[in-house]
């Protein structure tokens, strides 16, 4: 993938009247803060709505570091999500342990099949390990099913919404399950959003980068290209897996055959794609699109035409705005200067967000 | 790499925390059965026990979570044609729960659990309805319990699955198919009495359904000590015919569903077997895309059936067929499908439940009161069977009439009387 | 011996199916160099097409000729508006318009054609009589029918790349597409037509599969086809036509026979051990058995 298409989600730009450092820092926080207040007051259904919408997001957000950031295209992400969701279901359901302290185990587990899934990253490349990806993506169904007695076999799991109560120092009760499940996934969300961030802006984010657009440079100049793909693999499985954890806090309900199919690896992406490739928003607005984008075409077509809305919008996402929502987004101010130093003067180029 | 240094452990540590204690087990009382076998749910756990005893107004809201869309929705649209027709005639020609309307919304979840959880939430927290519709173990599993919790009957859930006929753990849910249990014994019943000494070929699917018949048939077939002489996966229909040739069966028993409904009886032909009895699932009662389809394959075919079946000659002057006919062309859908028969069948039973909870004053409570203790004829069941529910079992369907694929004449014939299971 | 026979007979029937699948996959590489995920899904919609035709009364044969044409130019279409413009933009973007069209096919079927099953009649008699004996197991002409028709179509495809100055042309834009276009080939046309020769070999692959597939003619019958088929084209190289036919054959016999003999892996793991298969393949050549090394430019 050509570094052209790829936009970082931070504008290195200054713009003016917008505070520096430290201020910034603070006042994009409030500001996240205080829509996540407005959320949360939304009706029930809604927030429901939002808590599905931060769990796709951290998911998308997972395969943004190997898809985006990695250039990597992982069509294995269902099973990392998979790997999550039945680490908490099993731990709930057979261990008895409280729903948030297996979120680490899921994370650790999610971890280690990252790693294996990107194992063969480090000697496949490109359109093969697409294909590599797609195998453990259309295995793990079949995994499931083999060992039914752990996993529920093609039936699933339940994990009974007693089992879901929030913990007594929340302060939510039992019927407050869904704005306890809405804050908690809105804070793995933004704790995944702050690893990403601090990993792409180190110096191992640079090396990352300049490995996905020119590997041969990048590995002359020192950079291990085996050890960095298997690493980031295995960091993007911990983060879709602690989503694939909250997934199965959140919907109490595990099934092989519907949830965890190469069908959502291709969910994800779709979404990765219209929020925007390898930038940090990306993600967020990606876990939008995967959850309204049906919502919507439900309520106007009530049936098939979902699948048909969904690939005409991928493709002229691809087609006209490379870098995503997101990307397009990040372009518009300096789109819009362009514009007015050039007066009256039109500029087609500048229109896709390119 | 300094920051992310510190954000981790800082981030654990909560976790760390809490996990230091497990689970409180503590069940909670769902409803009580009084002494004359009725049934009173228990509203005090409801998170609004107003809404659950509040009588409902001028039109009952109804809301369906079904897959109207995605490759496996085939056979479900086709159910919901039947239940569709079923409410416009309730609309159209009856009226008869107090004058009420019925506002009946379908919304698809693909056979997504995490669609139907959403279509769920937005039926309950805003758009109020009274009473819900699920199809499939997986969304009613996502479901069910959000159901429960907000008091919201859930009727005649399109699944089979045994753990929601549990009136104490989810007393607000009712299920429709025939539980797989029941029904493999009545097989074995049969197979007992028309092929003594048999040879049995159990052919499953790798699939919920097709794991749970494998089970429930060989627990019944141990009790009625029957043979089993191979258990044969569906990986190809041709491998599970190879093998059931080379164990020697004369008696196969089909349990898998979908295309193999037909793929299944097919191979066996074309393997060279000559079945004494092919036996089939209840699911795989479709005449038209399966039997006529079969051809010599299918001839003779054996299935366990409790709903009327299209082709039969006394339709004809049937008035409740007619009436169900004329419904269902109206919606677009054709009334000789099976799937629409059991989704007309379904909503029957659903709006006999709201008639009987009338007499008491119409509410939430009252529905699922009724329900769990409804006894009710719908006219497309076959006579001499019943719907019966009782809270212990919540069986629903106990009986079922064995039927017999005729190619010549194109029509299912009965095979025997209506079995059921000694109590 | 007569089980022996019948899955050898099985894997055999699938292989060539697989084969057939693996080898439009290759032709779309060597043209564009990427895994063409909606190939399935463009042979399903023309073999509901041709379902469609017999239903209205057309014979078989011209619904298959029928769908061909549709075939090619779907392919054709796919190269020239969705492929063509993606060329600069590296694979990923290119992967994700067929992703896009993969979910928008499927997705038209069941719009026109609806969600049922449907049973197809083949190309070759079907009836419960129609086969020969070979030591107690039954081979049915249908399966025959699909051994001929896929050899036959190999040897087409091949002496058409191997013998003709289009296929020469194809070669050549393939393996070096700036000399070749230098040297007056118009690699863009050559381009479009490789596409759409790859939709007829699906379309045919389709028409084959659908009256003996377990999924019948349904919105599933494909995919599977698609993971076997890319599946056996990594195995024997995604630029290599003899490797996308011994990668389809083998992958259908062992597929059977794995399965059918080896309890150990079980019946539930069946795609799962042809996508084991490849995975070991690639990661001790990580370009197939006879695929050429991939060139690093900088």
């Amino acid at each position: 993938m050509p570094a052209s298409s790829m936009t970082d989600g931070a504008p290195r730009t200054r713009i003016p009247g917008v505070p520096s450092g430290q201020r910034r820092h603070v006042a994009v926080m409030v500001l996240v803060i205080a829509l996540l207040l407005l959320g949360s007051q939304a009706p029930v259904y809604r927030v429901s709505q939002l808590t599905a919408v931060f769990i796709f997001a951290l998911a998308i957000m997972g395969l943004n570091l190997v898809a985006g950031y990695g250039g990597m295209l992982s069509l294995g992400h269902s099973a990392i999500l998979g790997v999550g969701g039945y680490t908490t279901a099993i731990l709930i359901n057979d261990a008895r342990l409280t729903p948030l302290s297996t979120i680490p185990v899921a994370v650790v587990l999610g971890v280690l099949a990252g790693a294996l899934i990107g194992l063969p990253a480090s000697r496949v490349k490109g359109i093969y390990l697409a294909l590599v990806t797609l195998a453990f993506a259309v295995s793990f169904p079949e995994f499931l099913k083999r060992f039914d007695g752990l996993t529920g076999g093609a039936g699933g799991l339940i994990v009974r919404s007693r089992d879901l109560v929030p913990p007594p120092w929340s302060g939510f009760t039992r019927a407050e399950r869904g704005e306890w499940m809405y804050w908690l996934a809105a804070a793995a969300l933004l704790l995944g959003f702050a690893l990403v961030r601090s990993l792409t802006s180190s110096r191992r984010g640079l090396a990352i980068r300049a490995l996905r657009d020119h590997e041969v440079a990048a590995v002359a100049c020192g950079v291990s290209a085996a050890r960095d793909r298997v690493t980031l693999f295995a960091i993007s499985g911990g983060i879709t897996a602690g989503a694939g954890a909250l997934y199965a806090m959140y919907l109490g309900a595990l099934s092989p055959e519907s949830s965890f199919t190469v069908f959502t690896s291709i969910q994800l992406i779709t979404g990765l794609i219209i929020g925007g490739v390898a930038t940090s928003l990306g993600p967020v607005i990606g876990g939008f699109a995967v959850v309204f984008i049906p919502a919507v075409t439900t309520e106007l077509t009530n049936g098939q035409a979902y699948g048909l809305v969904f690939g005409v919008i991928l493709a002229a996402v691809v087609f006209l705005m490379p870098s995503g929502i997101a990307g397009w987004l990040n372009g518009l101010p300096k789109a819009l200067s362009v514009h007015r130093h050039r007066g009256t003067k039109h500029d087609p180029e500048r229109h896709d967000g390119g | 790499m300094k920051k992310l240094r510190l954000l981790v452990p800082a981030a654990l540590v909560p976790l760390v925390l809490a996990s230091a204690c497990g689970i409180d087990d503590s069940g909670d009382v769902a409803g009580s059965v009084n002494a004359d076998g009725s049934f009173t749910v228990d509203t005090a756990n409801c998170l609004d026990p107003a809404a659950a005893t509040k009588e409902i107004g001028d039109t009952i809201k109804f809301g369906w979570s079904v897959a109207l869309s995605g490759p496996v929705a085939a056979t479900q649209v086709r159910v919901n044609n039947g239940l569709q027709a079923r409410i416009d005639h309730y609309n159209e020609a009856e009226s008869d729960i107090g004058g009420r309307a019925i506002d009946f919304t379908m919304k698809d979840d693909a056979y997504d659990p995490q669609k139907a959880k959403q279509n769920v939430t937005e039926f309950i927290e805003r758009d109020n309805v009274d009473v819900l519709g699920a199809a499939g173990t997986g969304q009613l599993a996502a479901v069910a319990d959000d159901q429960n919790d907000s008091c919201v009957p859930l009727l005649a859930g399109q699944v089979a699955a045994p753990q929601f006929r549990d009136a104490q753990t989810y007393p607000w849910t009712t299920t429709y198919l025939p539980s797989n249990t029941l029904e493999m014994e009545l097989i074995t019943q049969l197979v007992t009495s028309e092929a003594p000494d048999a040879k049995v070929g159990l052919v499953y699917a790798q699939s919920e359904s097709g794991e749970s018949y494998r089970t429930a048939f060989k627990e019944a077939a141990e009790k009625a000590g029957i043979e089993i002489v191979v258990e044969a996966p569906v990986t190809t229909p041709e491998e599970a015919a190879s093998q059931v040739r080379e164990a020697g069966a004369d008696v196969v028993f089909n349990g898998s569903v979908g295309p193999d409904c037909l793929g299944v009886p097919e191979a066996i032909a074309r393997a060279g077997i000559e079945p004494e009895m092919l036996i089939q699932v209840s699911a795989c009662a479709d005449a038209k895309s399966i039997y006529q389809a079969g051809g010599a394959a299918t001839d003779g075919a054996v299935l366990m059936s409790w709903a009327k079946q299209p082709g039969s000659a006394d339709l004809e002057s049937d008035e409740a067929w007619q009436e169900y006919a004329a419904a269902v062309t109206a919606v677009g859908g054709d009334p000789n499908d099976n799937y629409t028969i059991m989704g007309w069948t379904m909503m029957d039973i659903v709006i006999d439940s709201l008639r009987t909870a009338d007499k008491d004053g119409l509410t939430r409570e009252n529905i699922i009161n009724a329900a769990r203790t409804q006894t009710f004829h719908p006219e497309l069941f076959l006579d001499g069977i019943d719907w019966s529910m009782e809270p212990e079992t919540s069986l629903g369907i106990a009986e079922m009439q064995p039927l017999r694929w005729n190619a010549a004449e194109g029509r299912f014939d009965p095979l025997g009387d209506v079995l059921t299971v000694s109590k | 011996m007569t089980l022996l026979v019948e899955r050898l007979a099985d894997g055999l029937t699938n292989g060539f199916v697989y084969a057939l699948m693996a080898l439009a996959l290759v032709v779309v590489f060597r043209a564009s160099s990427t895994v063409n995920f909606a190939q399935a899904e463009m042979a399903l919609f023309t073999t509901y097409l041709a379902w469609w035709m017999t239903t209205k009364g057309a014979s078989i044969w011209l619904a298959l000729i029928a769908a061909c044409i549709v075939g090619f130019i779907i392919g054709a279409v796919t190269e020239r508006t969705l492929i063509r413009p993606m060329e600069k933009r590296g694979e990923m973007p290119t992967l994700l318009m067929l992703v896009a069209l993969f979910t928008a096919l499927n997705s038209i079927d069941g719009l026109i054609w609806g969600l049922d099953y449907h049973s197809m009649d083949g190309l070759f008699p079907g009836g419960i009589d129609d086969y020969i004996s070979v030591a107690g197991a039954r081979l049915y002409f249908e399966a025959i029918g699909v051994w001929v028709a896929a050899i036959v179509l190999l040897a087409v495809v091949f002496a058409a790349i191997n013998k003709t100055r289009l296929g020469l042309r194809m070669r050549a834009a393939a393996d070096n597409p700036t000399s070749a276009a230098l040297s007056g080939i118009n690699v863009g046309r050559i381009y479009t037509i490789g596409w759409g020769g790859a939709a007829v070999l699906g379309s045919i692959a389709g028409i084959l599969i659908a009256p003996i597939s377990a999924q019948q003619l349904s919105l599933a019958t494909m995919f599977p086809v698609l993971i076997y088929g890319s599946a056996a084209a990594i195995i024997g190289g995604l630029n290599s036509l003899g490797g996308a036919v011994i990668g389809g054959l083998s992958l259908g016999l062992a597929e059977s026979l794995l399965t059918g003999y080896v309890d150990l892996i079980g019946p539930q793991m069946h795609q799962t051990t042809a996508l084991a298969v490849m995975v070991i393949v690639l990661l001790f050549r990580p370009t197939g058995l006879f695929g050429s090394r991939l060139e690093e430019r900088v």
